[in-house]
């Protein structure tokens, strides 16, 4: 290369804000390989070599960018001051997530009228419009919710919509129904201190899920469909909200005639 | 942007090991062109990544006689980015419930 080409003078820059370690002699490298084959390719389409220097270093960053996102890199211990910062910053942002939930799903949490659970699922009654299949739906302080459930590469999830919202206020992916067992159970992470939201996969034989609850309570659950992918076996699935007070001591899938099909001891979080 | 760019990262390389210029080119290319960012800064990334232990790297031949840094998910790496992508998921989840609530 001449001594005038802008990509040697962009790398002696960088070379001068980096330093002689093995870290920086490596970025040094690589960032050279990158702007020659950056120029290369502006060049094969038309662009004048001069031109097509100007727009790779300038699409590059500045040689004070650059070695201040390798500043950035170091090890942890030189950043910890930074590790603070941070930490406090996402735990500002969980607050306020928490907070917002509180505040749409209502302070009161009790269903007008009923008593636990009574914001009971229903058989599927159509696509849901954000993704998945609605599989449940009910009602928290007049404002009604729906789930929907689908299957991913991540296993079996469930999205939980409030009426009139496209966004979505809790649920979760990763549930499948483990070996030997007919039910599967989670509940919501954005759980709203005064209602939670159970749910899981079952067998597809699976017709009603019946929830021991620790105040000496059974809930049966109907379960809904979920069609099987090119990946995955049809199952079935179970949405229901009950008080936030309240948990969940065990799972039992049942038939059509009250059989039982299996039973597990809830262990939620 | 600089707190999301390991999880971009991590989530291009799924598809297979990719060098620096190509990594910049399929991030920008999959964002539409939301994520411009300096092209340089995606280097020391790399090495943060790889240092983390959920990327390895190789040399290549690239243009001419040039070699080329390669970069790949390791085990850990498809672990992680599976673990972030919920993570993330759940978090726009909530950020979504905070701006609708807002509306």
């Amino acid at each position: 290369m001449s001594g005038d080409d802008p990509v040697d003078a962009y790398l002696a820059e960088l070379r001068a804000k980096l330093g002689r370690r093995w870290r920086r002699r490596r970025l040094s490298w690589e960032a050279e390989g990158h702007l020659r084959e950056a120029v290369a390719r502006r060049v094969a389409t038309g662009t004048t070599p001069a031109q097509a220097a100007a727009e790779a270093i300038a699409c590059f960053g500045t040689a004070l960018e650059v070695a201040s996102a390798l500043d950035w890199a170091q090890p942890a211990w030189r950043r910890r001051g930074r590790g603070r910062v941070a930490a406090a910053a996402f735990a500002v942002v969980m607050a306020a997530i928490a907070i917002a939930v509180v505040f749409v799903a209502g302070p009161g949490g009790q269903t007008a009228g009923t008593e636990h659970g009574a914001a009971s699922p229903a058989p599927p009654v159509a696509e849901n419009p954000v993704r998945g299949k609605e599989v449940a739906n009910g009602a928290v302080d007049e404002l009604s919710w729906s789930a929907a459930a689908y299957q991913s590469d991540r296993g079996v999830c469930i999205d939980i919509v409030f009426s009139g919202s496209t966004s979505l206020v809790g649920g979760g992916c990763g549930f499948g129904v483990p070996d030997a067992r007919t039910v599967g159970v989670g509940r919501t992470y954005l759980a709203d201190p005064n209602r939670t939201w159970i749910f899981g996969p079952a067998t597809s034989s699976t017709d009603t899920v019946s929830l021991g609850l620790d105040d000496g309570r059974a809930l049966s659950v109907k379960t809904a469909e979920l069609p099987a992918t090119e990946a995955r076996e049809g199952l079935s699935v179970y949405v229901t909200s009950i008080p936030g007070n309240v948990s969940v001591t065990s799972v039992e899938g049942r038939d059509g005639n009250g059989g039982s099909l299996g039973r597990i001891v809830a262990e939620l979080p | 942007m600089k707190g999301h760019l390991d999880l971009l990262v991590l989530a291009i390389l799924r598809s297979g090991p990719l060098h620096g210029y190509a990594l910049v080119e399929a991030l920008r290319a999959r964002s539409g062109g939301v994520f411009d960012l300096p092209e340089g800064t995606v280097y020391p990334a790399l090495y943060r990544l790889e240092r983390a232990g959920v990327l390895r790297s190789g040399w290549a031949a690239g243009v001419g006689r040039r070699r080329r840094r390669v970069y790949e998910l390791t085990p850990l790496g498809f672990e992680t980015l599976e673990a972030r992508t919920e993570e993330w998921h759940e978090l726009s989840v909530g950020i979504a419930s905070v701006l609708d609530a807002a509306s």
